[in-house]
């Protein structure tokens, strides 16, 4: 060696046993997905995002039980419903009250509380949990969006892609840990969700059935099922959406691009099936009218929110969507095809310069 | 340490042939063939943008050549990468890591990312590692809080987790205090000393010489020269003359070069120096003759001496500025 003139110690030779798993596709598959999920949970921010995100529900639903304990505390008579006719002008009502009797008065008042109460409790409480998720969406981007661009941002991707496993592999890995992330959040959802529901529930003074009374009800069956596959719906659009950002994440190389488009993408769905909306009852026919209504119909939201709807409607709820689930199944599955083909295509590709 | 199958002792770890790089019009490796032996601390040198880390992106996958090939351990890394990378640590330009884990779950993520068990087996290597770039103390402190120097050294441990065959040191002293640069030098010696293959880029060409066996030099893409240190060295052989004025210096300098055109190719160069003095590219078996040179035209010289030419003055001969090539024409004119 040049210029050396003492002895030099070699490196110690390695006293513990440096162990390597299976090298077989799945395997290693496995262990980058525990490894993403070693670090989303070591990351601060995804606890203190989840954290409030929890909280936030949490706190609602107690605004919520405190104001059903408030509604049991009135008297029957503020549950008198008003009958209202119409008037010779269009808009114009007439309400009023009529003289119950106490008997009516107080079978109103259960009725109520009843209704109310049964957000409270299962499986009612569920549905009332899934909507609000659903309304939320963008927590999802918020949530998960710096998966992928946080790794070119930070330059740690030079460090995944030169140890051994493939860029598809470390994509893959990120892709599933972030559905595992959202299901164990989901979970825990609905474990404080519905704990706390029940416990509020008490509340409300309604007696309450440990059978959820779905035993009772002709189509027990069809609310249970309805409601659980609402909110696999509902998990699958809040991956859906963090998997946009995990897309411009990687197509950017950014996290501010994965969050900041990602978002925008929520946002510009809202506003254009609005517009559309309103376009296509000012352009009552035609081929315009067409479009404007067959536009949002591929748009990804609106196919999750068809998803939903027609399960509601599964167990005599609401009307159903104008979307088909064949339609929605075919469209989402066309966003996640472009979204997690396009990642993949993307990495595999490109140039690590980062 | 064990020899994989592949290999013989004297076969290359790294061979390249004609590999090439273009960023659009930009060409930034050209044509490059380079050659590192298992046992080699192989200096890669070049001014910034010369195409070292470029280089170094290729080998490791993360560039696709624009053409050429890259074998490893007699693998193409075009086909093979997934069995080459195991084997080799890298830092490359700046140190990555996850800022917001701590030293120690840094390590841990890399042993998974490489293929190891989360195991109390890893653990240990991870402790053995931590004790080795001496960063036990703030393991578990997140590495947003770590100095400079020791996250050069949770690269460094990253890089050398795995306990590979080939170690690629992209500027691992940069930013490094005095007694860092030391520590990095001490680690590369004992790593060579264990028998393991080191490819080292840096701009401290005092710490390249004293650490490597062989070097490459390279400019805007191209390898200038490859090659045994200590024949570089050689070749560099110089002869330090200086006169008493600066008048003579210069008028011995004249003299010598004239004596190179009529005949004397022994003399290669010619460098005029501070302090009256001169440098010639000469073998210091002809000081006695460069002596009769100018006593014969009255030039009588204060000292003359040997002058082993360092790293440094090969590379900035090589890559540096015409007027310090010793461009005599521009001089004499």
């Amino acid at each position: 060696m040049a210029g050396t003139s003492q002895e030099i110690a070699p490196l110690p030779t390695p006293v513990a046993t440096i162990e390597f798993g299976s090298s077989k596709y799945f395997a290693t598959l496995w262990r980058l997905t525990r490894m993403e999920l070693y670090k989303i949970r070591r990351r601060r921010y995804t606890i203190i995002t989840g954290s409030i995100i929890l909280g936030l529900l949490v706190l609602g639903l107690l605004i919520f039980g405190f104001y059903v304990f408030a509604q049991a505390q009135q008297p029957p008579s503020a549950f008198a419903t008003q009958v209202c006719t119409s008037g010779n002008a269009v808009g114009n009502f007439t309400c009023t009250t009529p003289n119950y009797s106490q008997a009516q008065l107080v079978l109103m008042k259960q009725t109520s509380m009843q209704n109310m109460a049964a957000q409270l409790g299962l499986p009612g409480s569920l549905g009332l949990l899934f909507a609000i998720l659903e309304g939320t969406v963008f927590l999802a981007i918020v949530l998960l969006g710096p998966l992928s661009g946080t790794e070119y941002t930070l330059g740690t991707v030079r460090l995944l892609f030169t140890r051994g496993p493939t860029r598809l592999q470390c994509v893959i890995a990120k892709l599933i840990a972030s559905l595992i992330t959202l299901a164990v959040f989901f979970i825990l959802a609905i474990v404080i969700w519905t704990g706390l529901g029940m416990l509020l529930y008490a509340l409300s003074g309604v007696p309450y059935s440990y059978t959820f009374g779905l035993f009772h009800a002709a189509n027990a069956g069809q609310t249970v099922n309805a409601t659980l596959l609402t909110g696999l719906i509902v998990l699958i659009f809040w991956f859906a959406f963090s998997t946009v950002a995990f897309f411009f994440g990687t197509l950017a190389r950014s996290t501010a691009a994965a969050i900041g488009v990602a978002f925008g993408w929520y946002v510009f769905e809202g506003i254009v099936s609005t517009i559309l909306a309103l376009l296509s009852q000012l352009i009552s026919s035609g081929p315009l009218h067409d479009l404007f209504q067959q536009i949002p119909t591929y748009l990804l939201s609106s196919n999750f929110s068809a998803l939903i709807q027609n399960r509601a409607n599964d167990t005599g709820g609401n009307n159903p969507a104008t979307i088909t689930d064949l339609h929605a199944l075919l469209v989402i599955g066309g966003y996640f095809v472009i979204l997690i083909g396009g990642s993949l295509l993307l990495t595999r590709r490109r140039d690590v310069t980062n | 340490m064990e020899q994989h199958p592949n290999i013989s002792e004297h076969e290359a770890i790294i061979s390249t042939q004609d590999l090439t790089k273009h960023f659009g019009k930009l060409v930034a490796v050209d044509h490059l063939n380079l050659e590192l032996r298992r046992g080699d601390v192989f200096g890669f040198l070049g001014p910034n943008g010369s195409g070292k880390t470029t280089t170094i992106r290729m080998l490791l996958g993360l560039l696709r050549p624009t053409s050429g090939t890259i074998h490893l351990f007699g693998l193409d890394n075009t086909t093979d990468l997934q069995k080459i990378l195991p084997r080799v640590g890298a830092i490359i330009e700046a140190p990555v890591y996850y800022s917001y884990l701590s030293g120690y779950d840094n390590l841990l993520v890399v042993a998974l990312n490489s293929g190891m068990k989360h195991n109390l087996q890893t653990r240990r290597r991870i402790d053995e590692v931590l004790e080795m770039v001496n960063l036990s103390q703030r393991a578990r402190d997140r590495v947003a809080k770590y100095s400079l120097g020791m996250k050069q050294r949770l690269a460094i441990g990253m890089a050398l987790l795995t306990d590979p065959e080939l170690v690629l040191l992209d500027e691992p002293t940069n930013g490094l205090d005095p007694m860092g640069v030391h520590e990095i030098r001490q680690l590369i010696l004992r790593l060579a000393a264990s028998g393991k293959t080191v490819l080292l880029s840096s701009h401290i060409l005092y710490e390249v010489q004293q650490v490597c066996n062989r070097v490459a030099i390279l400019q805007k893409g191209h390898m200038l020269k490859q090659g045994e240190v200590r024949e570089l060295l050689v070749v560099g052989e110089r002869l330090l003359v200086r006169m008493d004025t600066d008048e003579q210096a210069e008028s011995a300098l004249k003299l010598l070069y004239q004596a190179q055109q009529n005949g004397a190719s022994w003399i290669k160069d010619l460098y005029s120096a501070q302090n009256s003095a001169l440098r010639l590219d000469a073998p210091v078996a002809r000081a006695s003759e460069i002596t009769g040179l100018l006593a014969q035209e009255h030039l009588y010289l204060a000292e003359i001496r040997p002058e082993s030419a360092n790293l440094e003055e090969i590379f900035l001969e090589l890559v540096g500025p015409e007027e310090r090539k010793g461009n005599m024409a521009a001089l004499i004119n």
